[in-house]
């Protein structure tokens, strides 16, 4: 080997060893700093007395003794898009359970994670490593937004999947799965229905992403519901995290509509509120609670933009005006102090919560039939989703999955103050075969 | 204002999608620097901007001062080190390894972004200011007509640069002629460098300054590949301002489709403006202006290929296949699940690199398309199969079918457009179909899902999940029916090489003009050869989709491309065994799986390894592994017989 | 009287405003070995090229056994039996000499490799040839295609005077079994010596079209030589030196 060629290789090996470096530094820091709240959490009995009777289990702490109860739980974190919140935040449900809650039937519950980053091949290897794992009986599905076919197709029949959140015309179209809350294929027409009803908007203009699926099937189905409700709209695609939202909104004639409604996922949402308010846009803004990210808040200028938010489940960023969310931010607080409350978490939280519920009733080992029967028969509550969901119910429109199109919209006046969220049930609104 | 189509609302979009043509705009005539003084395609351009911006935007946010210059040293370094550790060692080799070498630089990049930054978006600080401006009813915001101020700016002093001053001189000769400028005292290696850095400067100032304009993420950029690889390819990879002036085209392109979008005389599906113009637009532009550029032939004067991996003459395939197949059973037998299914991952990405092969290193036309052939085969597969719901074997036929055709298409304008080009026409051509095709809500897979039946053959399932062989998924009768699958393509492919067809196209590829004056009708080769392709890729689009029950669009995007056609390069694509190398290395599938396990790499370290890999192997083995595996094993051979007589 | 196997009428090339051929008249009988020699940037090259296909006429006709060869491309002429040699031998590296060969269409009763007596390199790469025999396999591949017309180009240059005298006698086989050759080439007494005929060019026009020794001594042709530049092919007709020294 000549010195030059040595030398090569020992900058290239010094120059891979300082990537690492630099990386490995700071992969711990995707921990979110919390969004201050003013208001006084209830304590940790409070939450105890009040999930214990939902729950259906008995006070106390899970008695270590006995074997623990397993549930194989499949998340998307690591790679684009990246969830880590939803396992912290189930596994933070986990600790509240069986220190306060009984765990299941009196024995400790225990999470077997497996996690995907990026591929199909991941999801199938997660779906084939839980299908051959004795001690699980149930696989508790996170939001995957790749290779969920082949975890349906590999668990069936074999172990009970429970879904969260649906992410494809794949999820929405399982059959025997079901999805507790709405995610992308289920919110427009409350948001239609908000739009009609509240702001009693004639006019709309609606900007979605085209290159993402979902948003694609939110932009039809809102096409839909307005055109059920009566109001007139145009809307127009842009894609993801693209610096042309102007273009599209003038397009869509925002400047003079009555509400803007904006479908997209975290990174259109800056360049959209950018564009907003250079454009002058005086309509009220309808975002998804994608936008409530804290990205958004720090590229905004430290405050996220006014708009209304859309989400599936109670406004867990707002305690002081709901109840279950203050249970929810206490619960997290004690068990996972500093953790990110947003995003994916109260979905994965109240699964976790939802799944002791259901195994209280069935026993530690359900088959799965046993487990969809009783997803069919569930009508509710949600612990922080709608009162009532009736799983099943959209199966004649092609949607066998989908429990609810219950939304909760929540406008931001800004410095974190929220007004209580508006409770919208669409039914069928917008949703055709 | 409305959105009528008068001529104001016309121009107000105009200059609206200046902003975003600007950018594409500053990083595509940095891929002109590079490419004329290097003769690198550097897909890694948008990613190592991305770098820099969020470098940029770490330091504002932490306070540091003069981070805008901080920023500029960085890109510097960027470029100086990217030339002497990657493209240096690779002088002397071929351009496919330079382009899988910068696709690991790009695969790299992104991962370091995701390590250090994580995937949801950052806050990028403002440089121009944001203010609006009133132009003509519409306010735009100020920054964008300052982008694209300096984007004209710039260019021009690159102009300047390269035509009356010393430096500029010395590169333009020493990119026409190295052994040249060598004789005339010029130090390349010192040119090079300057050059590196003059494009990665470039870029990366554009980057710092265009991000405010869109939330920092890791694959705003790197998706802008297409456009930027569009416009520097109109300019012909030498004018800057022919491709400047494409760039602001496709800005104003995607900007005045917002606005036709809105029209209701615009196409639409269920409801929805129809997805994917925006990409289909500029490709078909490209297509249709390099056809009309290109000859039939080369002619004499530019008759020298550019050189690609050797393609030897296999010797009897028989008992190696016979003896491959054996192992196969054996490892489906008896290895572990996770196992079993890298060796399924490994044998389809096999396939899908024999399809390469064939086009690609038998007949030397460099198509990325490949990827989305196989899609094509798929989603024709579940429509036939779901929407029509035709019984097997006729959905995957339709899907083999359907793929052989689509590759048909991509061989017309093969027959005039050649080497990069061709490949940047492809790439685009795959993000066109990706887009238009896979994520259209009626024939794609937007709004329903394009699931896909098992195989079930008189009554019996053959899926992952399920089969006459086993009991834990992945099956092994379903391992078997990829194995069979893969030993016929291996067969096909070694007989087309000893073939009187493999010999014209490796004709074709040597010499086209040689060629046609020995008889061989070129354009027909070359036609023959994208129809097996596709019958390859089809054949692997199909199994895809049997393996993860379905298909998505996200499977066959343009990052995905290129990655799996640098696995395919490093594998070798010159050979059968370079094909079954390749898919030894694919993503997820054996290598990697062993790598991962054995080594206990977490999962999020992975892109980073992998791009890093890709790298050092190419510049280790520039004409592929499977290349330089069997001059090792010769020359071991040679020295053991040395030995042996002495 | 015979009738030509290619007739060609008043060739013009014209690219970019520069004149490569003009209004040039030739005709090749069967059975001729026809060389065209003249000074650099004589047109040789493009004749070839415009014959074989590869360069676009802008005037004239071109007509191959009675048939116009201007309505066809290279590889339809090819087959119609019109085929050539490359300066640059453009030989097929990835392919065995065998496989070189075996890429023309239509087969031989005899080998090519057989009778240019280069069969033992069958199973060897182009690559590990010597530059003749390279130069041998090019022409073995021109042959295999039963040519009725072979055209070469610069065919001995790099060639050793062995070499060359082998080329020569070669050509005059395949001219015997019934090929005609047009060779074009510097090489003076190689040319000269083997041909039935030879035709000079200068500037893009046929100056002179004869049997070699009338071309040795007219003086057109010497004048053209004695006007080209100075160089390395600089030399009289006949290669004694007459006027300028031969720089080799």
């Amino acid at each position: 080997m000549t010195d030059r060629t040595r030398a090569r290789r020992g900058a290239v090996a010094l120059g891979a060893g300082l990537l690492l470096g630099l990386t490995g530094c700071s992969a711990q820091e995707a921990v979110q700093k919390p969004v201050p709240s003013t208001a006084k959490l209830p304590g940790l009995d409070v939450a105890q007395r009040t999930l214990s009777d939902y729950v259906g289990g008995t006070p106390g702490a899970a008695d270590k003794a006995k074997p623990p109860v397993y549930i194989g739980f499949v998340t998307q974190q690591g790679g684009i898009p990246s969830f880590p919140e939803a396992q912290a935040a189930a596994q933070a449900a986990v600790a509240f359970a069986n220190d306060k809650l009984g765990g299941v039937q009196g024995r400790p519950l225990e999470l077997v994670p497996c996690v995907v980053v990026s591929a199909q091949e991941e999801a199938l290897n997660c779906a084939q490593r839980m299908a051959g794992d004795e001690r699980i009986n149930v696989v508790q599905l996170s939001l995957l937004t790749v290779g969920t076919a082949s975890v349906y197709e590999t668990l069936a029949g074999r172990k009970a999947v429970v879904g969260q959140t649906p992410a494809s015309p794949t999820d929405v179209a399982a059959r025997d799965v079901y999805q507790p809350w709405p995610g992308s294929y289920g919110i427009q027409g409350g948001i239609a229905k908000y739009v009609a009803e509240v702001l009693k908007a004639k006019n709309v203009a609606v900007v979605y992403d085209g290159d993402d699926p979902g948003s694609a099937f939110g932009a039809k189905s809102v096409a839909a519901a307005f055109g059920q409700l009566g109001v007139t709209f145009k809307q127009v695609a842009t894609q993801t995290g693209s610096a042309d939202v102007a273009s599209a909104l003038v397009s869509a004639g925002a400047l003079t509509a009555d509400a803007v409604v904006r479908i997209s996922n975290t990174p259109s949402c800056v360049p959209t509120a950018r564009a907003v308010q250079q454009l002058g846009v005086k309509a009220p803004v309808i975002a998804l609670d994608f936008c409530t990210d804290d990205s958004v808040r720090q590229a905004n200028g430290g405050d996220l933009p006014k708009w209304t938010y859309v989400g599936q489940s109670r406004n867990v960023l707002s305690p002081e005006t709901d109840e279950q969310a203050a249970i929810y931010r206490s619960a997290m607080e004690a068990y996972a102090p500093g953790a990110k409350v947003g995003g994916l978490a109260p979905y994965a939280w109240d699964s976790i919560i939802l799944d002791v519920k259901m195994l209280n009733q069935l026993g530690a080992t359900p088959t799965p039939e046993q487990v969809s029967g009783w997803w069919k028969g569930f009508g509710g509550p949600l612990f922080l989703g709608p009162e009532k969901v009736g799983c099943g119910f959209l199966a004649d429109k092609g949607l066998p999955s989908l429990c609810s199109t219950t939304v909760f919209l929540s406008p931001y006046l800004g410095d974190g103050k929220w007004e209580r969220s508006v409770e919208v049930n669409a039914e069928s609104i917008g949703l055709a075969r | 204002m409305t959105s009528s189509l008068g001529p104001e609302q016309v121009l107000a979009f105009v200059a609206l999608g200046l902003g975003y043509g600007a950018l594409i705009a500053g990083l595509a005539t940095g891929l002109v620097v590079t490419y004329r003084s290097s003769g690198v395609i550097n897909v890694a351009a948008g990613a190592t901007a991305a770098l820099v911006a969020y470098v940029y935007s770490e330091l504002r946010t932490t306070g540091v001062p003069f981070a805008l210059v901080i920023g500029l040293v960085v890109a510097a370094v960027l470029g100086a080190l990217q030339y002497l550790l990657v493209y240096r060692p690779l002088a002397k080799a071929g351009p496919l390894a330079k382009l899988v070498a910068s696709s690991g630089v790009l695969l790299t990049a992104q991962a370091v972004i995701v390590l250090r930054w994580g995937a949801d978006p950052v806050a990028a600080p403002a440089i121009l200011p944001q203010e609006t401006v009133d132009l003509l009813g519409v306010s735009i915001p100020q920054d964008r007509l300052l982008l694209a101020g300096l984007v004209i700016v710039a260019t021009a002093l690159l102009w300047a640069l390269y035509r009356h001053t010393r430096f500029g001189i010395a590169t333009r000769a020493t990119a026409d002629s190295a052994k040249g400028s060598v004789l005339l005292g010029l130090s390349t290696g010192r040119l090079e460098v300057a050059n590196w850095v003059i494009a990665s400067v470039l870029g990366g100032l554009f980057g710092m300054l265009a991000a405010p304009t869109t939330q920092l993420q890791p694959t705003t950029f790197t998706l802008l590949v297409v456009p930027v690889l569009t416009a520097a390819l109109l300019g012909g990879f030498s004018s800057f301002g022919v491709t400047v002036a494409t760039a602001f085209g496709l800005g104003v392109v995607n900007s005045l489709i917002a606005l036709l979008q809105g029209q209701s005389w615009f196409p639409q599906v269920e409801g929805t403006p129809l997805p994917g113009v925006t990409e289909l637009v500029p490709f078909l532009v490209l297509a249709v202006t390099l056809y009309l550029r290109g000859r039939a032939l080369p002619d004499r004067l530019t008759a020298v290929a550019p050189p690609m991996p050797r393609a030897p003459r296999p010797r009897r395939a028989g008992p190696a296949m016979a003896v491959g197949a054996v192992v196969a059973v054996a490892a489906l037998a008896g290895l572990p699940f996770d196992w079993r299914q890298a060796l399924v991952n490994s044998m389809l990405g096999a396939v899908l690199c024999l399809s390469v092969v064939v086009t690609t290193g038998f007949v030397g036309q460099i198509s990325f398309a490949q990827m989305a052939v196989a899609g094509a085969a798929g989603y024709v597969m579940a429509t036939v199969g779901g929407d029509l719901g035709l019984p097997f074997p006729l959905p995957p036929l339709a899907g083999i079918a359907a793929a052989v055709l689509t590759s048909l298409l991509f061989s017309v304008p093969a027959r005039r457009v050649r080497g990069l080009q061709l490949a940047v026409l492809t790439l685009a051509g795959g993000v066109a179909a990706q887009r238009f095709w896979f994520g259209n809500p009626q024939w794609g897979s937007g709004l329903r899902p394009a699931n896909v039946a098992p195989i079930t053959v008189f009554g019996m399932e053959i899926s992952p999940s399920r089969s006459f062989w086993g009991t834990e998924p992945p099956s092994q009768g379903f391992g078997l029916v990829v194995l069979a699958a893969l030993l016929g393509c291996v067969f096909l492919v070694a007989w087309l090489r000893r073939s009187d067809l493999g010999a014209r196209m490796l004709a074709v590829r040597s010499s086209e003009a040689a060629a046609a004056a020995t008889g061989v009708n070129v354009g027909a080769v070359k036609t023959l050869a994208f129809a097996i392709g596709g019958l390859l890729a089809g054949v692997a689009g199909v199994l895809y989709g049997y393996t993860f029950t379905g298909v998505s669009a996200d499977r066959f995007g343009p990052l995905t491309s290129i990655a799996f056609f640098g696995v395919a390069v490093l594998g070798g694509v010159g050979t059968v065994g370079g094909a079954l190398v390749g898919g030894l290395l694919v993503a997820q599938g054996l290598l990697f799986h062993a790598v991962t396990t054995w080594f206990g790499i977490p999962p999020d370290y992975q892109p980073l390894f992998a791009g890093l890999a890709v790298v050092l192997t190419v510049i280790g083995s520039p004409d592929g592994v499977a290349v330089s595996v069997a001059d090792a094993a010769r020359s071991l051979r040679v020295r053991r017989l040395a030995l042996g007589e002495s | 009287m015979t009738v030509p196997l290619l007739r060609a009428e008043a060739l013009s090339l014209y690219y970019g405003g520069v004149c490569a051929l003009r209004r040039i008249d030739v005709e090749i009988m069967p059975g001729e070995l026809v060389g065209v020699i003249g000074p650099n940037g004589a047109g040789k090259s493009t004749l070839l090229d415009a014959i074989t296909g590869f360069a676009p006429l802008t005037d004239g006709s071109l007509t191959f056994e009675g048939r116009d060869l201007r309505r066809h491309g290279p590889t339809q002429r090819a087959r119609m039996g019109v085929a050539r040699t490359w300066q640059t031998l453009q030989l097929f590296e990835d392919l065995t000499v065998a496989e070189n060969v075996r890429t023309a269409v239509g087969r031989h009763s005899v080998s090519p490799l057989v009778r240019l007596g280069i069969d033992r390199l069958a199973e060897r790469m182009p690559g590990e040839l010597s530059h003749g025999q390279r130069v041998l396999v090019g022409v073995a591949r021109a042959l295999a295609g039963s040519p009725k017309l072979l055209l070469m180009d610069e065919p001995a240059a790099g060639l050793d005077g062995h070499e060359r005298a082998l080329l020569g006698e070669i050509l005059r086989d395949v001219v015997a079994s019934g090929t005609s050759v047009v060779l074009v080439d510097h090489d003076m007494p190689l040319v000269l010596g083997i041909c039935d005929r030879v035709c000079v060019l200068d500037f893009g026009e046929v100056i002179t079209d004869g049997p070699p020794h009338a071309v040795r001594h007219d003086p057109a042709v010497i004048a053209a030589y004695l006007g080209a530049d100075e160089g390395e092919d600089s030399e009289s007709p006949d290669g004694s030196g007459i006027g300028k020294e031969a720089v080799r």
